[in-house]
């Protein structure tokens, strides 16, 4: 059937206008209409606290906020600490190889657990009656604290009396996805900010030439819940961590091409930026504002970036100290690249080290092998880490949390049910072990324990958003007032739980 | 048939409503005909009414204190009372009947009517009294209201303890009594007794409530008291009730320890042999304590507008206090001249970062004219000793980080005259490791640095 080529390109005309006719078309054309419905949200978005300098002053127009976002800004409280390094295990390290000494547990080895233990309980893996699998590690109690630290950390145990320990933290997730997420944003599901976001959203960052959160990874792989770990949610997007690679370009395309200056660059900038302010003059759009701010901080990252990122020119002694390994994708290396970011006014320094998952189904995840070695590569450094800030004055000033996203079963994984041939731990969040260190943390001290075999915590438990609680805290936030406003109603990083783990408080 | 009469002793606190609302009704009826001064034809049949509901009333209200256990000194006003508005309405109605009340007849009505309002409102709230608790009408009052009708106010006690006091503070006067005050006493106490349990005074608290006593000797977990606050706060046995403030987990601990103890009334904390880690959380503890006290005014934010245009850093510390962190991170090149950027907030720097800069000797000079800086780093600069003996002026200067400049041992004979020094920073300088590792008694901690972690045999081991 052949058609009028008339009526064809009739029907052209009219499927290229629709095609064209965006929802941006759409909302400037309704005015009245939707213009009135969008502003009656917007206007209440807007009911400011005189005393909350986070937001605009007035519904018109950006506030200083929107057009500096990574302005510092003060505390309510006067604060213990002004930056934070979280130190990640990712796949979450064995606390029963490491910290939590359970020598019943030892004698109850290869016994079948108790099925008063299992009822009721979820395992990732195990399946039917595991056997109990007693600690794979020596123990020792050491400093002027006696905390217990095993033989798998010598170096560590030089500075264990820096730390306080959390000996019984229990999360309700117990699936690597989930559980990154609820310890790194206070939820299981996707969507909210992470901590660092928080942090870097409600304070700023001090050097006007770096992000204000960073996060450096190692072990090979990215955390299993992705990028959402260290998203900014429904933040404004320029607080959401900024990945560095600790080998080769620390921000990839971050060079100039050949052949092109920087005054070129410059001025090529300042003309995008020109009309993304023309942009934002007709559309008010805040995530236009954080691209002008992303394209000038890229700008000024140009040079102070490389020039942070390069462990190459520490001195011998310091590298030595932490055992870096220059050109190559490394724990210890980050953890110096932590420390001269933090020296540097960066707010959050996120580490995630890929690796601690040890169900002991090959030998690199057995808690008798891999495990060992992974801690071995995050000995030294954790403590040359300690060690470092003290001498330059950034420990009092900076907290330093270590953690996994769960711990691990005090029974031996039976993958299927079937007796495995490594020597594995199945994920478990009842109770695992979390350290924190540096101002405003009591020295030494030790909350928190578990029964005889490890499996819960008795006295001292303490969730994720204690945990979080006690971060916001020493950052000078009290966790219940600090929220924001997000399709309305108010948001926190604590939701409605939490409480500030006095305890471990100087 | 005794279950009739517990059955109609219940009924009271229905009855008592008649008469209440008969004699109510009595005075609007009253007001309503003042005007025209007309004797309203229904208030002698109202006060027929008010009394006989009152008579039933009476014998209800004897009835409940049979059956309900009351103890006579405890009903005997709201008895006494209820007996006498009874008789007073009865008489009201018969004044106009017999003749031997005429007397009564030249009382003008509306006195004989508020003698009549005020006798029933004061049975009324006698018997609310029994029913509610002492107090429980006045409780709501705002505290001045309270304090100017001279009823007993509820007083917060404070736990005074310090790091320096808390061995010879009084373990139950300084620490329990003050919990069981601030979180308890509300409803157990001199007010109120609910569940016959009081906890104001030592012999209230041994003699435990309805049930028994709520301290065991040296047993916290067979002590009714801490296993009620143990339970968990969906049980409806958990104390305090959930819509009360509860107490916090370095409350419970510590009444446990009190307990294992014996649950002393006398003698101090270090005397009944209670760790430091208990008493902790007690003391007070404030990030602000660092710092000077907060006496100035902030400073308008405009005044900080030069300095941050010339690229120094200036924030306030928190929002709650007026002092000022300086840092001249994004300013590499900050030497003396921009010293003059912090001329109008001078009195509020109490944190000065210079650290990489070129600032050299003669800035101590000027830093002696910021009379509340706290934490000084002057780290990776030029620096050295000569001149620093000015800063023993700054009466609250704690920390001093002179890291990687080139300050001799000639400093730390000078640091002896800092009066708030607490800890200097000098690694990576011309100071020899094996120096004092404190001064002033150990007032002052030096941070020398240089760690080496030494290779061990096990580094190199891979499984």
């Amino acid at each position: 059937m052949s058609r009028d080529p008339l009526d064809r390109l009739l029907e052209e005309l009219r499927l290229r206008e629709a095609q064209a006719r965006t929802r941006r078309h759409f909302i400037r054309q309704c005015t009245t209409g939707m213009g009135g419905l969008a502003l009656s949200g917007f206007l209440a978005s807007c009911q400011l606290n005189p005393t909350e300098s986070l937001t605009a002053q007035t519904g018109k127009g950006p506030s200083k906020r929107d057009l500096n976002p990574l302005a510092p800004l003060p505390p309510p409280f006067a604060p213990r600490v002004k930056s934070v390094i979280y130190l990640h295990m990712a796949g979450s390290p064995s606390q029963l190889e490491m910290f939590d000494y359970k020598p019943e547990l030892a004698k109850l080895h290869n016994q079948a657990c108790p099925q008063s233990l299992l009822q009721g309980k979820k395992f990732a893996f195990i399946r039917g009656t595991p056997k109990l699998l007693g600690p794979q590690a020596r123990f020792e109690q050491v400093g002027e604290s006696g905390n217990w630290v095993s033989d798998n950390l010598p170096h560590f145990k030089k500075v264990a009396d820096e730390v306080a320990f959390l000996k019984a933290v229990h999360t309700d997730q117990f699936n690597h996805g989930p559980a990154q997420l609820f310890m790194h944003t206070g939820t299981p599901r996707l969507g909210r900010p992470s901590i660092g976001a928080w942090v870097t959203y409600g304070l700023g960052s001090e050097n006007q030439n770096l992000p204000g959160f960073v996060v450096l990874t190692s072990g090979g792989k990215n955390p299993s819940a992705g990028k959402s770990v260290w998203g900014s949610g429904f933040l404004p997007s320029v607080y959401q961590g900024v990945q560095c690679r600790s080998k080769g370009d620390p921000v990839l395309y971050l060079e100039d091409p050949k052949g092109l200056s920087r005054d070129l660059k410059k001025s090529t900038i300042e003309a995008i930026n020109k009309i993304n302010q023309a942009e934002y003059a007709q559309y008010a759009d805040p995530e236009i504002l954080a691209r002008i701010n992303q394209y000038e901080m890229a700008y000024r990252m140009q040079l102070a970036v490389p020039e942070v990122m390069n462990i190459n020119d520490e001195p011998q002694e310091v590298r030595d100290l932490y055992g870096v390994a220059p050109g190559q994708e490394s724990f210890a290396n980050n953890c110096l690249l932590a420390r001269k970011l933090v020296e540097q006014g960066v707010r959050f320094v996120q580490l995630f080290d890929w690796g601690w998952d040890s169900h002991g189904t090959d030998p690199s995840t057995a808690i008798d092998l891999g495990l060992r070695n992974k801690c071995r590569e995050i000995d030294r450094p954790i403590t040359a880490l300690l060690l470092d800030l003290k001498q330059r004055g950034l420990l009092e000033q900076t907290l330093v949390v270590w953690g996994g996203e769960f711990g691990r079963t005090p029974m031996q994984e039976n993958r299927e049910g079937k007796e495995m041939g490594f020597l594995g731990r199945d994920h478990h969040g009842d109770a695992f072990t979390m350290w924190l260190a540096g101002g405003g943390i009591r020295k030494g001290a030790c909350h928190g324990a578990t029964d005889e075999i490890g499996f819960a915590g008795m006295e001292g438990r303490v969730s994720v958003h204690d945990v979080h609680a006690t971060m916001l805290h020493l950052l000078g936030f009290d966790h219940e007032q600090f929220t924001f406003d997000f399709q309305g109603r108010p948001f926190r990083l604590t939701d409605v739980q939490g409480e500030v783990i006095k305890e471990i408080l100087a | 048939m005794e279950w009739v009469s517990e059955l109609l002793g219940r009924l009271h606190p229905l009855v008592i409503h008649l008469p209440i609302g008969f004699l109510v009704l009595g005075g609007l009826l009253w007001l309503k005909n003042r005007q025209s001064s007309e004797y309203p034809a229904l208030l002698p049949t109202l006060f027929l009414w008010t009394g006989l509901a009152g008579a039933l009333a009476c014998l209800s209200g004897y009835l409940l204190y049979r059956s309900g256990g009351y103890a006579y000194e405890s009903v005997e006003t709201h008895l006494w009372f209820g007996l006498v508005t009874t008789l007073f309405c009865l008489l009201l109605y018969a004044k106009d009947k017999a003749s031997f009340l005429a007397p009564l007849k030249k009382l003008p009505l509306s006195a004989l009517l508020g003698l009549g309002l005020v006798l029933i409102a004061i049975t009324g709230h006698k018997g609310g009294t029994l029913t509610h608790g002492e107090g429980y009408l006045s409780e709501p009052l705002p505290r001045a209201v309270k304090k100017a009708l001279g009823l007993p106010v509820f007083e917060e006690l404070p736990i005074a303890l310090t790091a320096d006091n808390w061995k010879d503070a009084d373990l139950y006067d300084g620490v329990v009594h003050p919990i069981l005050n601030n979180k308890c006493v509300g409803c157990h106490g001199p007010t109120q007794a609910k569940g016959g349990l009081r906890l104001h005074r030592q012999e209230d608290i041994l003699s435990g409530g309805k049930n028994g006593p709520v301290i065991g000797a040296k047993t916290p977990d067979r002590s009714e008291l801490l296993v009620r606050i143990g339970l968990p706060g969906e049980n409806e046995d958990h104390m305090p009730p959930l819509e009360k403030e509860p107490l916090l987990r370095e409350e419970i601990a510590l009444l446990k320890a009190w307990v294992a103890a014996g649950h002393p009334f006398e003698g101090s904390i270090g005397e009944h042999g209670l760790e430091m880690a208990l008493l902790e959380p007690f003391f007070p503890k404030n990030a602000a304590d660092y710092y000077p006290d907060a006496t100035l005014a902030p400073v308008p934010a405009d005044s900080l507008k030069t300095a941050r245009d010339n690229s120094l850093h200036v924030e306030p510390l928190s929002r709650d206090l007026p002092w000022l962190r300086v840092s001249a991170l994004n300013k590499p090149d900050f030497s003396l001249a921009d010293t003059l950027l912090m001329e109008p907030f001078v009195s509020l720097v109490v944190t000065l970062d210079l650290s990489n800069t070129r600032i050299n000797d003669s800035l101590y000079h000027y830093l002696k004219r910021l009379p509340n800086l706290t934490v000084l780093n002057l780290a990776h600069t030029t620096v050295t000793e000569r001149g620093i003996e000015q800063l023993a002026s700054l009466g609250n200067l704690k920390n001093l980080n002179l890291n990687h400049t080139e300050i001799t041992p000639a400093l730390l004979a000078k640091l002896e005259a800092f009066p708030a020094l607490e800890k200097v920073y000098v690694f990576g300088t011309l100071l020899p490791e094996d120096g004092p590792k404190s001064l002033k008694d150990g007032t002052v901690t030096i941070e020398y640095g240089g760690y080496v972690l030494p290779g061990i045999a096990s580094d190199s081991i891979s499984y």
